[in-house]
């Protein structure tokens, strides 16, 4: 079982695994042999590798506070969801066209330095206009395709040499 | 579930100037919704008044518990039709609860035309009925009409969707177990005379209630015999002698407090179950989709922005999101429903509507309603995509959605043109509910489109004949169609006859959706039978 928590800034992901009354918990790397008993509700007995903690456990608003040798610790189970993929936007594939179509406007020539989100070409297909911007700073090294031509399904529209 | 981030910059020039001229839009709608809902105007109101009645909607505010939502359909019916001398059509329906349950009301506004019916008041009337049908709820109608409109009798009387339709329906829905209740608070003449005598229970009110088949000026042309109205048919007469009605009231609020408790012996049988979470805000503001939404209807916009702001904590756990990318597909919640949200993000190709046909199956297989975000302008066209079979897998997709069993819901959020209207759960495919952005659009293809395609049919001709078009003359032959097109496009269009249920402002759309997803759950959802499909 994967649990996530939430304690301070960070998140900590332990793996915990059971076998009979042992519980085998790793965390970075390092697995430590656990036994634990509910002394009283809420109030557990915990046998970590020969050393023995007492701490008592309180949930409120779905955050856990633990109190082990007169200190409180809060924390905050984190749901196991998919990874974020990817994070930036700006990637080669914004410059080529998202369809087959006509090319109704060209903004740059070669040489044009350009801003991220600059117009360099609008491209007309199935009642819409499609927009390209720059996905970065830079300059415009080659421009492919001229107003009233056509243009296929993922072709460049422009190449432009990333700033650095 | 996972987070949708938004990349929305909310202080760019673009978010700001679409905000302003959406905000445009939503004041155009509202002020025009606030038209329709003065019904016959200040003159009418004030007469019916006199008459000790309460006006339709004062009467629905009543039936309804205290403080429930009323979901009224097609408040802008007959908009920019017949002189606009029929607001709401004259007559107000809707979704609203009663003791706790989903009722849906009919009420006739008598300060339009006396309530009597035009070709979109039966429209309307019939719509209602649908729903009430669809959705298993019970129907209340609060009667107050004339019956006919006769100067358009060609249109109301003898067609298969006419005025003899509303008891048919009747009759149909008394055999599918679904209460009726007919609340008789004015005329109720003619073939509306049916309305009380076909329904389960019929409440009518002392002087202003009468119910015959011909009134007193038709009696005295067809036998001679003078009759007032009331000793025709009014509350005594029916109570009384002849059993027409059930309950005598002694005036509106008398009727409206009998009927709620007709309405509380009714013994539904409970809602099918959905496993519900509980609501929740999106994270992002609802009111941001103004600024989403490209000024130009021509822009393409990230529809995942749209779902943010509509589903339960902005939660959506999208399907298939590396293939046939013009179409996100995903799981979410709305007011705690779960829903299988369908939504466009360009054209249809091959891939995306093998997508669609996928995911929808999926929900039919778990039981999720649907919601469809439509913003489509069509199937993609041309020799390789036809060469690839783009003709079977849209056919996929529409045979999936025609299958559907769960229940449906599509929002025209953008455009819906062509077979892309099909595939996304266009009315025809019989979604319970179907509403519009005031930015929508909706025809057969786009204006321009077709002013070129019938040019090019037209050059053929004469070129056959050895002529041909001096630019003068195509821009005389392209300029009408595309106006007509952009006429017939409009959402105000389109809702005044009653092509969809309505035009919301794009921040209600998570409650109407929320509210359409609790009615539905009142019929049961069948088991689903899919069909074949081309491979």
């Amino acid at each position: 079982m994967i649990l996530k928590y939430e304690y301070g800034d960070n998140t900590y992901r332990v793996e915990v695994e059971r076998d009979g009354e042992k519980y085998y918990v790793t965390y970075d790397g390092n697995t430590y042999t656990v036994t634990a008993a509910e002394v009283d509700e809420g109030f557990l007995s915990i046998d970590l590798g020969g050393r023995e903690i007492k701490c008592v456990v309180s949930e409120s608003n779905g955050d856990k506070y633990l109190f082990i040798d007169g200190e409180v610790f809060e924390v905050t189970p984190v749901e196991l969801t998919g990874r974020k993929k990817g994070g930036g936007t700006e990637s080669e594939k914004d410059l080529r066209s998202p369809i087959s179509g006509n090319v109704v406007k060209v903004d740059v020539e070669e040489g044009d330095e350009v801003e991220a989100g600059d117009v360099v070409m609008v491209i007309e297909a199935m009642k819409m206009e499609y927009i390209i911007k720059a996905p970065w700073n830079g300059v415009v090294d080659e421009v492919h395709y001229e107003e009233g031509e056509q243009i296929d399904i993922g072709q460049e529209t422009v190449n432009i040499i990333k700033e650095d | 579930m996972d987070v949708l981030e938004s990349k929305i910059d909310t202080s760019s020039e673009e978010y700001k100037k679409n905000y302003e001229k959406y905000e445009q839009l939503v004041d155009h709608l509202k002020s025009k919704i606030s038209w329709a809902m003065k019904g016959g105007g200040d003159e009418r109101i004030e007469l019916h008044k006199s008459r000790g009645k309460m006006l339709a909607r004062d009467r629905i505010d009543a039936l309804l518990d205290p403080g429930t939502p009323f979901m009224e359909f097609n408040s802008l019916a007959a908009y920019g039709l017949y002189d606009d001398n029929a607001p709401a059509a004259g007559i107000v329906t809707g979704i609203g609860i009663v003791h706790g349950r989903e009722i849906v009301v009919v009420a006739n506004d008598a300060t339009v035309k006396g309530g009597t019916y035009y070709p979109m008041t039966v429209k309307k009337h019939l719509r209602a009925q649908t729903i009430a049908l669809n959705n298993n709820l019970p129907c209340i109608y609060l009667v107050d009409s004339g019956g006919a409109f006769l100067p358009m009798q060609d249109e109301v009387f003898p067609d298969r969707e006419h005025f003899g339709r509303i008891f048919f329906n009747q009759a149909r829905m008394a055999s599918k177990g679904i209460p009726q209740i007919a609340v008789v608070m004015g005329m109720c003449t003619a073939g509306g005379a049916y309305i009380p005598a076909m329904s389960d229970e019929a409440v009518i009110v002392k002087d202003t209630g009468t119910i015959f088949l011909g009134g007193p000026p038709l009696v005295k042309a067809a036998t001679g015999e003078e009759v007032s109205a009331e000793e025709l048919g009014g509350a005594d007469v029916h109570c009384r002698e002849s059993g027409v009605a059930d309950h005598y009231a002694e005036d509106d609020e008398d009727a409206i407090g009998i009927t709620r408790n007709i309405i509380e012996n009714l013994n539904r049988p409970e809602k099918t179950s959905l496993e519900v979470k509980k609501p929740e805000e999106p994270l992002y503001d609802p009111e941001e989709i103004y600024g989403i939404i490209p000024e130009n209807p021509q822009q393409p916009f990230e529809v995942r922005e749209v779902i943010a702001r509509i589903v339960d904590g902005s939660r959506f756990h999208e399907f298939k999101k590396l293939y046939g990318e013009t179409l996100v597909c995903g799981f979410a919640h709305i007011m705690g429903y779960p829903v299988g949200i369908l939504a466009n993000n360009g054209v249809i190709f091959s891939e995306s509507a093998l997508k669609g046909a996928h995911f929808i199956e999926l929900c039919c297989q778990r039981r999720i309603p649907l919601v469809f975000l439509q913003n489509i302008t069509g199937f993609m066209v041309g020799k390789k995509y036809e060469a690839g079979g783009i003709a079977k897998d849209g056919a996929k997709m529409v045979t999936a959605v025609a299958n559907a069993q769960v229940p449906k819901f599509t929002v025209m959020i953008g455009g819906s043109y062509g077979a892309g209207n099909y595939g996304m759960c266009g009315r025809a495919y019989e979604p319970r509910q179907l509403w519009m952005w005031p930015n929508a659009r909706i025809s057969v293809m786009g204006g321009e489109q077709a002013a070129r395609v019938l040019l090019t049919v037209k050059r053929d001709q004469l070129w056959r004949k050895g002529k041909e078009l001096s630019e003068e003359e195509e821009e005389e032959i392209t300029e009408p169609i595309t106006e007509k097109y952009e006429k017939e496009g409009n959402p105000y269009y389109s809702t005044a006859r009653i092509w969809d249920d309505g035009v919301i402002d794009p921040i209600d759309t998570r409650m109407v959706l929320g509210l359409g997803i609790s009615a539905s759950l009142n019929a049961p959802i069948p088991e689903w039978k899919p069909s074949m499909y081309r491979m």
